[in-house]
């Protein structure tokens, strides 16, 4: 017995409409691209971006496309379509789902305009197996060459030791020679450039985290969602930085007049694990209690949450080495664990939503971790449910609301006593 | 002031009527396909028992799968919250509860104070819940009332090991061409939904008093094999099944 | 076959072993996964302990785990947790999947009475910066074991060690090419059992005994039951319970490329004066884990398995989660299958639902 009611998040930023519109302009450039004959890559995990920005490559990022398809209602078909070629229900949905995308001979007028095959795929191991492993069946498919970025995982914490660093920044210099090998024109100074945007996205990042933590918060987490956008996919453009600079400006209105997303907010959550792409309005669902989810973790893919001093735009690879080694999603738990604790005291969460994706192999593990670790340190409490936010087939409404509600009442009662 | 509390269950509807913090009468009516018309009788049925009008209408709180159907938001309360409030009427002493219902399990770990401090569901499948046992029942051909005790006969140590309802019933069904004799099996799949229940309890780590509520709290073969896993004695009050209806109808008090 | 029955009853009762070394005041250190070099442990005077789980079903691993995470891996966390393992001193684990990356955080947060180390090593094979990465995450767990011993690990220690350990990988290879035959005089159980057994086993007395061994099972007399000769691979299989499954469906397992088996025997280290040099090689030339890269090799050792050993069909036993093998069944299968025919199966850790599985592999079988 399953009720599939979903609702698209509400967004209520100017900026947010915006970075949707800069989203589907790149992905009109790589149908450009395409037509130019400029061999498009795929990428696959953790690599960071600033080196496919400094040579003007035309990149399809595997963590992306099935959140679009999701928020059209559409993940679940490509899922089945790979299941059918072979796909385990057990591996990640984000995977299935682009495998899926990739394999369909038919596909849908919506996924057609994103859509461009490889000529190149760059694939790296972290942070998860299905990075790692997936790729293969695409260069397999297309028959297209590839090259694997190998990651050290994090088991250091906050200081990265020379060895990864070298080790890490040598694999990058690959990723670089195979794309010159293959027609792109790679320099220096501009990877350099690449890196000093990306430092001033991050520092525009932490300011409009700042105004975040204000009470009541002026931005949600769906326009969290979209607004990581450049942070993950357009780290180290001037686009990135324009949009960053206008969302901030648009924050700090928003704080000087005192406006929240809502206007009584009794509670402030915050959702870690994969976000309800398909049902985005499940965030806003719980706002009839006067609560706003603050935040998502999800915003933190790829992207954010390191010390930008220690990054030097004239040792670019090394920078960008220590970047993606410190990052919370690159495992083991030690960041993502002090960051989500710290996230919380900062923002004022009140309680945390954690959603469990079975077909996850990195996050369902941290869950009691964060749990306990979130209970010790701020004493707020995290309420665990399964909830894959990408595969529709397996979405019960009623089940949802019912968790969210029995949270969200807990709550409030806690507080009222 | 009188006041109701109804628990729509998937497989039941309960109703407690609540004078002045003390249950006057309940009703239990099988939920059915038409949710108003059972819970009319169930109400009506109270009522009576309680020697009040039917044309009083006295203020009321749904809680359960089925209560968006028959309140308006204002009169509808979480699962979570009815049974912590209607357990701690009961023994106010207890620091955990165990609500094994129709449909979903649940686990709710709760403070003195009447916190809830965390609580755990499983709600995506069948196994260790009533529709589990009542088609176990069938498959047996014994009563769902009479399976707890019918299993206490048993000292075998039966596995029934699928953990899918769908699968764990074909299992049975073999054993029962084996002609493996009823209260052993039966004793294995009471260990099986007590497995069940007892790794969501894990997961909260429930401590000190804990009361187990829903109807299955009154098969006495789960109950024991939970007993055992917990190392704990659970309570279980009188009428397990009204927990939910009970906390409803205090907070009906407290909202009117 | 009474070496055989010796090294049965050792892999029966491997407490007995660990009994042994209490009582010789060796230290313990428990590994996990192949990137972990055992003779860097020997070599300061520890006892090199691989990590089995037992089967049964999972316990409390779920609330620390969600149920979704590899079982093996909740497996020996439940173990843990049930105090099973206290006799270790340490555990050292290593970088090769996401379960094992998320058991070192979780063991070290919530076991206190054996601390967990993590080697970091590269997930790409062949790479000379590779080598340069993993050649210091050695040099700082030589460290660490040296700390933990109080023992000074020279090169010389570390050159008999692999010498000795050498000898037990050549020694279980040359015992195992005999199921190149047509009728090979061990079985895929009893294969597992004595790889397993001398894994457990200080090296001196299983190079011994796997010596006797394979003298006594030269002109070992078995019976040809003309069955398909089969290859099992997965990732690890600690019950030999799957193998006489198969075995018992008809099918002769004549090869198993396992984690408790093949994989670790296989290849052998290359001499080198450089003993640390020695070892990065040994691991980061050897192409036999899914986690690893490039994929290629993989496949080609496989299917070079396959043909040395004249196989009729493979099946893949994927525990439940394990994303990796999972994967690479998906991978590989068509291709796979234009060779050789292919069975991927998926089983629970603790065995249960063994029936249908039995169907399957009948089933599969009898196709051949």
């Amino acid at each position: 017995m399953t009720t599939k009611v979903t609702v698209p998040g509400i967004k209520n930023l100017q900026t947010t409409a915006e970075i949707s519109n800069s989203i589907r302009g790149y992905y009109g450039n790589l149908k450009l691209a395409k037509e130019k004959k400029i061999p498009v890559i795929w990428s696959f995990g953790l690599i960071p971006r600033e080196i496919y920005h400094a040579v003007d490559a035309p990149v399809l990022f595997l963590e992306h496309l099935p959140l679009m398809m999701g928020a059209k209602q559409l993940s679940g078909k490509y899922m089945e379509i790979a299941e059918e070629d072979g796909f385990s229900r057990d591996v990640c949905a984000f995977h299935r789902c682009f495998a899926g995308c990739a394999i369909a001979e038919e596909k849908d007028p919506y996924l057609d305009s994103f859509f461009v095959t490889p000529d190149l795929i760059i694939a790296s191991n972290l942070p998860c197996i299905s990075e790692s492993k997936s790729f293969l069946y695409s260069a397999d498919l297309y028959n297209c060459p590839y090259y694997f970025v190998d990651g050290p995982i994090n088991t250091w914490g906050k200081n990265i030791p020379d060895h990864a660093i070298k080790y890490y920044s040598s694999q990058l210099q690959g990723a670089l020679d195979f794309m010159e090998e293959h027609g792109f024109k790679v320099d220096m100074d501009r990877l350099k450039e690449s890196v000093k945007l990306s430092l001033k996205m991050i520092g525009l990042w932490n300011e409009i985290d700042d105004l975040r933590k204000t009470v009541p918060t002026p931005m949600s987490a769906v326009d969290g969602l979209t607004a990581a956008y450049p942070l993950i996919q357009l780290a180290g453009t001037q686009t990135g930085v324009t949009l960053y600079e206008r969302l901030r400006d648009e924050l700090k209105e928003k704080v000087k007049n005192k406006e929240g997303v809502i206007e009584n907010e009794q509670l402030r959550l915050l959702w870690v694990g994969v976000p309800p792409f398909f049902n985005m309005g499940l965030i806003n669902y719980v706002e009839k209690y006067g609560a706003v989810v603050a935040k998502s973790m999800i915003e933190y893919l790829a992207g954010g949450a390191y010390d930008p001093s220690l990054v030097d735009p004239e040792k670019p690879l090394e920078g960008l080495a220590y970047k993606s080694l410190v990052d919370i999603i690159n495992p083991t738990a030690e960041n993502m664990l002090e960051f989500i604790a710290k996230s919380v005291k900062e923002f004022q969460i009140d309680g945390i939503i954690g959603a469990v994706k079975r077909s996850c192999g990195l996050l369902p593990g941290y869950f009691r971790m964060i749990k306990d670790s979130v209970f010790e340190y701020a004493n707020v409490p995290t309420t665990i449910f399964d909830l894959d936010g990408l595969d529709i087939r397996e979405y019960d409404d009623a089940t949802t609301k019912g968790n969210l509600d029995s949270f969200v009442e807990s709550l409030l009662a806690s507080k009222r006593r | 002031m009188v006041t109701v509390g109804i628990d729509v269950g998937s497989l039941s509807t309960k109703v407690v009527l609540l004078n002045n913090d003390k249950v006057v009468s309940y009703a239990i009516y099988p939920t059915g396909v038409n949710t108003e018309a059972a819970v009319d009788q169930a109400m009506e049925s109270a009522m009576e028992k309680a020697g009040i009008s039917s044309k009083d209408k006295p203020f009321f709180v749904a809680t359960g799968a089925g209560k968006k159907k028959i309140a308006p938001e204002k009169q509808q309360a979480t699962e979570v919250i009815c049974d912590t409030i209607g357990s701690l009427h009961i023994n106010p002493k207890v620091t955990g509860i165990i609500d094994i219902g129709g449909e979903t399990c649940r686990a709710i770990k709760c403070d003195l104070k009447g916190n809830i401090i965390d609580f755990a569901m499983n709600d995506k499948c069948a196994s260790g819940t009533g529709i589990f046992l009542d088609a176990m029942a069938k498959a047996l051909r014994v009563k769902p009332e009479e399976m707890g005790d019918i299993s206490m006969k048993s000292d075998k140590d039966i596995e029934v090991t699928s953990m899918c309802a769908v699968f764990a019933e074909s299992e049975v069904v073999s054993m029962i061409h084996r002609k493996v004799p009823k209260h052993d099996i039966l004793k294995g799949i009471h260990k099986s939904i007590a497995s069940r229940i007892y790794g969501l309890t894990n997961r909260i780590l429930l401590e000190g008093e804990i009361i187990a509520t829903g109807g299955i709290a009154n098969n006495i073969g789960v109950v024991s094999i939970l007993n055992e896993l917990m190392n704990t004695r659970l309570n279980v009050p009188k009428n397990p099944e009204i927990v939910g209806a009970i906390g409803a109808a205090i907070l009906a008090k407290e909202r009117s | 076959m009474k070496t055989l029955n010796k090294i049965m009853d050792i892999y029966d009762n491997p407490m007995q072993i660990i009994d042994k070394f209490k009582a010789a005041d060796k230290k313990i250190v428990g590994y996990r996964c192949l990137y972990v070099p055992e003779e860097i442990i020997h070599a300061a005077g520890m006892v090199p302990y691989p990590t089995f789980g037992v089967t049964q079903p999972i316990m409390t691993a779920d609330s620390y785990f969600q149920p979704c995470v590899c079982e093996f891996v909740r497996n020996l966390f439940d173990l843990a947790k049930e105090n099973k393992f206290d006799f270790l001193d340490e555990l050292v684990l290593c970088n090769t999947c996401d379960a094992i990356r998320h058991l070192y955080s979780i063991w070290n947060r919530y076991i206190e009475s054996v601390p967990c180390y993590i080697i970091n090593n590269p997930q790409k094979m062949h790479d000379e910066a590779g080598y340069l990465f993993y050649r210091q995450e050695l040099e700082n767990f030589k460290i660490e074991m040296e700390k933990l011993s109080g023992n000074k690990i020279t090169d010389d220690a570390l050159q008999q060690s692999i010498e000795l350990y050498d000898e037990t990988r050549r020694l279980l290879k040359q015992l195992n090419e005999l199921r190149k035959r047509d009728i090979p005089p061990i079985t895929g159980a009893e294969s597992l059992k004595i790889a397993i057994a001398s894994m457990l086993m200080p090296k001196k007395e299983a190079n011994e005994l796997l010596r006797q061994l394979i003298d006594e099972v030269h002109d070992r007399e078995i019976e040809d039951d003309n069955c398909p000769r089969i290859l099992i691979t997965g990732s690890i299989i600690d019950d030999p319970t799957i193998i006489e499954l198969v075995q018992d469906m008809g099918g002769n397992v004549v090869v198993d490329d396992l984690c408790s088996s093949t994989k670790y025997y296989w290849y052998q280290t290359k001499k080198n004066s450089d003993p640390m040099d020695a070892i990065v090689r040994f691991h980061l030339e050897r192409d036999v884990c899914a986690c690893m890269h490039p994929s290629e090799n993989r496949y080609d050792y496989l299917t070079e398995l396959a043909s040395e050993f004249d196989v009729d069909g493979i099946i893949y036993f994927n525990i439940k989660y394990c994303h990796p093998f999972v994967y690479e069944a998906t991978i590989y299968r068509k291709k796979l299958e234009q060779t050789v025919p292919t069975l991927i199966l998926e089983t629970d850790h603790s065995l249960s639902g063994l029936g249908q599985l039995k169907t399957r592999v009948q089933a599969f079988i009898e196709m051949l």
